[in-house]
């Protein structure tokens, strides 16, 4: 479980995120909101990549993470096998399970054929699929995703909500979007975010999401 | 293991590394085997001379083993700071494993080619023999230049891959490889004189390679191998470790943060400030503590900072304890003998020297006031005091005095002398002191002297002492000795020829010439060979006599010896150059000397080219040994304070 309370966050004068309070338990989580709005410094700051300047924040910190940033760098010249046994290796797994962890992962997002490919001669999609790849290494038990459907086809986005479906039962999963059917058909929860602020914090019932999302945020501004 | 491999895989991958890699390999390869094979060429000749020359390749060698190592570190490690991997280590809490390989495995490569490096150096030391003179210094040079240094600029590289802006990192790359060059220090020095800003200091930090000697080469100092550049790249050295350290702490208990912060910054602090303040160095070029800027500054044209106030006592025994090491440590017990007591005691002491303490024999200190090239201590209460205990450190950036080699000749107030001397003028001066004994204790390096020695101790009676020491060989021809620089072949050459008394014969030639009577200035005195570095720092002339030995430059003519013998007068300096420029008047055809009354292109007509023109119409028409004669007579007469272009014109 996490607790963020009262987090305030500034970039000189300018008020990223303003006073938010949060809980998250297990499930899964889409935070909406339009560009700017704060989404990816809530992720930061609940990672504490970056520091806040006001609030708390209440995270089991041995809890094993799996993040994916929204800008995805890796080095161009490694493999997709060198790089994510990189990862293994700072997510602490044990040597013998190395391998076979990268398999798994790499046949969830669909890249086996492509672990011996270097990651400069990857598609955009590969590479946000890699990226996906290296956020479940390990099957952590908190999953942050910023953004994860930016440049999938719509055969690779299915299969990546089935995957999310697949392992939000025991795990606390969170997916920043500005697209909302990517969230709709997945998450239990929704958070909208317009300018720092936490507009709405509910369950996703059988609901018309996208009317509902467009309406709130078009209200306020 | 495996993340090892992989990352090393990774290096060999991106082209601008390995190729980089390569090209130092191979540039390196090329220049020891250049070197090696002119020393095995300069052995099998049989002679060691000039070899110093190609301690110039070694220079363009360090310059490769600093450049690319920077370049290597900081394009390996520049990824890492915008790559999504820093952020998931970050977050997991894990040690950066991508970089941390990265260090290792650009560790491993720079350890493979030092250790290449040392093989080519086994292989000459096989074929030369390691008792050669060059041993140590190359051994030195190894560790100093060939290890520490590929290290130093690594560490450089990555402290520099923390910017993320690529733009900002090359230049600042190029700046440091700029500063190690001697361009920079003429700018350094200048923005200096103008601001009285130190910047220099920027250089010394950026100095991770040694001197460009072929210019400032001094074969009796042997190589520049000085602790400052040694510590100046340990300075980097800490300074990427401590900052990969706090990295690595972060996070971690607070103490142990503070602890890793306050032990280095101590660390950076005390090298910091251990390179700055450098002793006793070998550094010409256009630094500003060079030899060269800093004497031509301090004697300047504008600058009146000299005295002259000789005769009101006399030293008659010094017993000096000398130590060498960084600077020059002296403890100097001055005897003097005098009639009435004075309430002040005049001394020159070079004002490099930095006066701790005077005291009487009792220890009871006096008071003294330093002023320049000057020492005056106070009597006020004018109690007898035949001994005077004084104490001082420094040194002088031309005669350098330090643990591996000194050049202090008895011309330069090394020591205290008694009364205000100037000692420049258009060059050293070359006074003589009254005669005084000596009793000279030295520590840490024990030089050669005119002076008797026993151990370390030199004693004996002299007008004044000159210590030296580094690369000289003695060699006695009959009664005489001479003292010369086996590295340099124009010093062994100069040997040569007072050895055959070439220059002794021109001498008495050019006397008989001009009729004068000159006692053999050579006769049973040390000849030691000035070495071309310090006369190219144009502050020595090339021809000293003193009672007991002669500093001789390389370039030395019969003329030098002439006009060493000639009193300096600064009323008669425009005569004095003709003179000698037309080389006493021996030689010259003066029908073919052009006048400059007669140049059309010359507008001003000044009083130099006037004296010049005069010598030359009035040789033609008295005669040129008769003018030659009488000018020389003109010059020598210290009573004579005629004008000299008024003796000209009335010269017949
Ligand atoms: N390092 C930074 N310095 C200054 N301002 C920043 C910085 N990072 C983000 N911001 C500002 O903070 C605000 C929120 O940025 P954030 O990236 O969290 O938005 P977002 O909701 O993730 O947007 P998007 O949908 O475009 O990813 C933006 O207005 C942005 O300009
Ligand atoms: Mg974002």
């Amino acid at each position: 479980m996490i607790e963020l309370a009262h987090v305030t966050k500034k970039y000189g004068k300018k008020t990223v995120l303003d006073d938010v309070s949060l809980t998250l338990e297990k499930g899964c989580y889409g935070l909406l909101g339009p560009n700017g709005a704060g989404k990816t410094t809530l992720i930061q700051s609940t990672l504490g990549i970056i520091r806040i300047n006001k609030g708390s924040i209440q995270r089991k910190k041995d809890k094993d993470v799996g993040y994916l940033p929204q800008k995805l760098t890796f080095f161009e010249e490694a493999t997709v096998n060198e790089m994510l046994y990189y990862f293994t290796t700072v997510k602490k797994i044990e040597k013998k399970d190395r391998e076979i962890e990268i398999e798994r992962v790499l046949k969830k997002v669909n890249l086996l054929e492509k672990k011996d490919e270097r990651i400069k001669k990857l598609s955009g999609g590969m590479k946000q699929r890699m990226g996906i790849a290296q956020a479940i290494l390990g099957d952590p038990q908190l999953i942050m995703l910023d953004e994860p459907t930016v440049g999938l086809d719509p055969e690779e986005r299915k299969r990546f909500k089935e995957l999310i479906v697949n392992m939000k039962e025991e795990k606390t999963v969170l997916i920043s979007s500005h697209i909302v059917s990517d969230i709709e058909e997945i998450c239990d929860r929704v958070i909208i975010m317009n300018q720092g602020k936490i507009i709405q914090d509910r369950a996703l019932e059988k609901m018309e999401l996208e009317k509902y999302y467009l309406e709130t945020v078009n209200n306020i501004n | 293991m495996k993340t090892f491999i992989n990352t090393f895989k990774l290096f060999f991958r991106i082209p601008s590394l390995f190729i980089s890699y390569f090209l130092m390999l191979l540039v390196d390869n090329y220049l020891m085997y250049k070197i090696l094979s002119s020393f095995i060429g300069a052995k099998n000749k049989g002679m060691v001379t000039d070899s110093m020359y190609f301690y110039g390749d070694m220079g363009i060698l360090c310059f490769v083993l600093m450049i690319i190592p920077i370049f290597l570190g900081y394009e390996f490690l520049r990824k890492n700071n915008t790559n999504s991997f820093e952020v998931v280590s970050k977050i997991s809490k894990g040690v950066n494993v991508i970089k941390a390989n990265q260090i290792l495995v650009l560790l491993l490569l720079l350890v493979l080619h030092v250790i290449n490096i040392g093989v080519c150096l086994l292989i000459g030391f096989l074929k030369i023999g390691t008792e050669n003179i060059f041993f140590d210094e190359i051994i030195e040079m190894y560790l100093c230049d060939f290890i520490l240094l590929p290290f130093a600029a690594l560490s450089i590289g990555i402290l520099l891959s923390r910017i993320r802006n690529k733009y900002i990192g090359y230049s600042l790359i190029i700046f440091v490889c700029f500063t190690c060059l001697s361009t920079t220090d003429s700018i350094l020095t200048d923005i200096y004189h103008k601001t009285s800003i130190p910047v220099y200091y920027i250089s010394d930090f950026c100095n991770l390679i040694p001197p460009d000697i072929t210019a400032t080469y001094d074969p009796l100092y042997g190589f520049p191998m000085e602790l400052y550049r040694v510590l100046a790249k340990v300075f980097w050295i800490v300074l990427a470790m401590w900052t990969e350290m706090i990295h690595l702490t972060k996070g971690r208990q607070k103490w142990k943060q503070y602890v890793c912060l306050a032990i280095g910054s101590i660390m950076i602090v005390l090298l910091g400030f251990r390179i700055t303040n450098k002793g006793s160095v070998l550094r010409m070029q256009s630094y500003a503590k060079s030899g060269i800027v800093e004497t031509n500054y301090y004697y300047g044209a504008e600058k009146d900072n000299q005295k002259e106030k000789r005769g009101e006592f006399y030293i008659t025994n010094y017993d000096m304890e000398l130590t060498f090491s960084d600077q020059l440590y002296a403890k100097v017990l001055i005897e003097i003998n005098q009639h009435t007591t004075l309430k002040e005691y005049n001394f020159t002491l070079y004002h490099g020297y930095h006066v701790d303490y005077v005291e009487n024999v009792n220890g009871e200190k006096l008071n003294f006031v330093r002023d320049g090239d000057y020492l005056t201590v106070k009597n006020e209460e004018g109690k007898q005091l035949e001994e005077i205990i004084i104490g001082y450190k420094g040194y002088s950036s031309v005669f350098y005095s330090n643990k591996k080699a000194c050049f202090l000749p008895g011309l330069f107030p090394y020591y205290p002398k008694a009364g205000f001397v100037k000692i420049y003028e258009d060059g050293y001066v070359g006074c003589e002191n009254e005669k005084s004994h000596f009793r000279i204790k030295t520590n840490g390096i024990v030089p050669y002297s005119n002076l008797p020695k026993e151990g370390n101790v030199f004693q004996g009676d002299a007008k004044n002492v000159i210590l030296l020491s580094g690369f000289y060989e003695e060699k006695n021809i009959g009664v005489q000795n001479i003292v010369y620089y086996p590295m340099n072949g124009l010093s062994k050459e100069i040997a040569e020829t007072m050895e055959n008394t070439e220059l002794r014969d021109d001498y008495k030639k050019l006397c008989n010439y001009l009729g004068v009577f000159q006692e053999d200035v050579f006769e049973r005195k040390k000849i030691i060979i000035i070495p071309s570095s310090l006369t190219f720092n144009s502050v020595l002339k090339s021809f000293y006599v003193f009672d007991q030995y002669i500093l001789l430059g390389d370039s030395t003519t019969a003329y030098d010896v002439l006009e060493s013998q000639v009193p300096y007068d600064e009323n008669k300096t425009y005569l004095r150059d003709v003179f000698f420029y037309f080389q006493a008047g021996m030689d010259v055809d003066f029908s073919e000397e052009a006048l400059y009354s007669e140049d059309d292109t010359i507008s001003d007509y000044e009083e130099y080219m006037e004296i010049h023109d005069l010598f030359i119409t009035k040789a033609k028409k008295i005669g040129q040994k008769e003018v030659a004669r009488k000018v020389f007579n003109y010059l020598a007469d210290t009573t004579n304070t005629e004008k000299e272009i008024d003796f000209m014109r009335n010269l017949r």
